[in-house]
């Protein structure tokens, strides 16, 4: 089957968990980035108008979240259990709200101090904590998220709580079991390939 | 422990013995998880499922909250947050995660992963769609200034560009995959709504009035449509 090709801007974003999938899985890639300037004309050629989306066989699947999953299950990364799978799917949901919600600030008009500031002094006590709170309780006696493997969920949860790490270098200090979990998927072969080829973007 | 779908490995157990008994048994029939979907008492981000629980005729307690109650009762939710489906006691939020799990328990996801995916996705639209919907719907304007912006920023910018798509997919097709799932019953949750309300806003979408019509007209979710308690949004 020809390679897969995943269209998105020059950034992590919505699109990196699909990345990170498809690389811990082996899944062949193309990784298409477009510059913020060329959107306008690229969105054109973009069936439904909105990226991230794959291009697999002659089909374009849009939303990063089915696209993720539909790469974790070829990866074997999705939970055989239809229950601990919709609990990957909730984790994965909620994650991408909580991002949103970082989005949102760093797309307004603000200045990068205000950004900041409300990046650590409201997103991350209001927002992130009380998920941490929960996934660091649920990470004190288990390896991973949900079974007895590792699954997308596990990616999900590193590349967010890297991000943070990113934003606030002490953000895991009451947190003992997320900071572990979080340094034991970036220390994966195939994710810290990664995190050491990938493009350096803002976002 | 490994199975069909999340059921108990005791029920898991009984089943097994039981199956050369009634190899003609549902899959899902046998035994379910014991569940409740607990909300607002509301169509909201809970409607979706109650309609997969319809279609699947699948046993649950659809716990609704006042919202003088939710204060209090919010304090007694894991993540705070609605809808939640109680799995065997177990908490499941977000309400896709919870539609699609229990599409699977109605046999309403494809077999096929991208098939499937595209499920996901349009899914996922809609929800998009109900989202910004909802923002308006929720906003401190006016009535008259949330009418306008439903009619000339909600409308042609969000809800336009979507029903063109499903339009002309499901012009040449029975259903929006290669047979009824979860997809169809939303879209027809989504634009039977509309078509209730605005009839002529979606008079350029012939097939995708077609399909809302022909879900509503299925015997489970016809009863429940028409039973169930009618709310604000």
């Amino acid at each position: 089957m020809a390679d897969m090709k995943l269209v998105y801007f020059n950034a992590r974003g919505i699109a990196e968990i699909i990345r990170w999938i498809c690389k811990q899985a082996d899944i062949p890639l193309k990784d298409e980035r477009f510059e913020t300037e060329e959107w306008d004309e690229k969105k054109k050629t973009i069936p439904g108008g909105k990226v991230p989306v794959l291009l697999v066989k002659e089909y374009a699947l849009p939303q990063s979240l089915a696209i993720a999953r539909f790469v974790a299950k070829k990866g074997g990364l999705v939970p055989e259990n239809d229950l601990e799978a919709a609990f990957v799917d909730a984790l994965a949901d909620t994650l991408y709200e909580a991002k949103n919600e970082f989005y949102k600030t760093a797309m307004s008009e603000k200045s990068d101090e205000d950004k900041q500031k409300i990046w650590k002094e409201e997103w991350l006590p209001k927002t992130v904590v009380p998920i941490m709170d929960k996934l660091d309780k649920r990470l004190k006696d288990r390896e991973w998220y949900v079974s007895d493997k590792m699954t997308w969920g596990d990616l999900a949860m590193a590349l967010f709580f890297g991000d943070v790490k990113e934003l606030q270098t002490d953000a895991f200090k009451n947190h003992a079991a997320i900071a572990a979990h979080t340094a034991k998927v970036q220390a994966l072969p195939k994710i810290k390939s990664w995190l050491q080829t990938r493009p350096v973007t803002k976002f | 422990m490994e199975g069909r779908g999340g059921l108990h490995p005791a029920i898991e157990e009984v089943t097994r013995i039981l199956s050369p008994f009634c190899a003609s048994l549902p899959s899902y029939a046998a035994i379910m998880p014991e569940l409740k979907l607990v909300y607002f008492n509301a169509r909201g981000r809970a409607e979706l499922a109650r309609w997969i629980l319809a279609y699947g005729n699948i046993a649950y307690t659809d716990e609704r909250i006042e919202m003088d109650d939710w204060p209090e009762k919010k304090k007694t939710i894991p993540t705070g947050k609605v809808p939640v489906l109680m799995v065997d006691g177990k908490p499941l939020p977000q309400s896709m995660a919870i539609a699609r799990y229990l599409a699977r328990l109605a046999n309403l996801v494809p077999e096929d992963p991208l098939e499937a995916a595209y499920c996901d996705a349009l899914t996922d639209t809609l929800s998009d769609v109900a989202t910004e919907g909802y923002k308006i719907m929720f906003s401190s304007k006016t009535e008259d200034e949330k009418k306008q912006e439903y009619r000339e920023q909600f409308f042609p910018n969000i809800m336009k560009p979507v029903l063109e798509r499903l339009e002309k997919r499901l012009s040449n097709r029975e259903w929006f995959a290669s047979q009824l799932t979860w997809a169809d019953l939303m879209i027809s949750m989504v634009f039977g709504e509309v078509h209730k309300r605005k009839p002529e806003m979606l008079q350029p979408y012939p097939s995708v009035v077609a399909l809302s019509l022909k879900v509503r007209g299925l015997p489970n979710v016809k009863k429940w449509v028409e039973s169930a308690p009618e709310t604000q949004f």
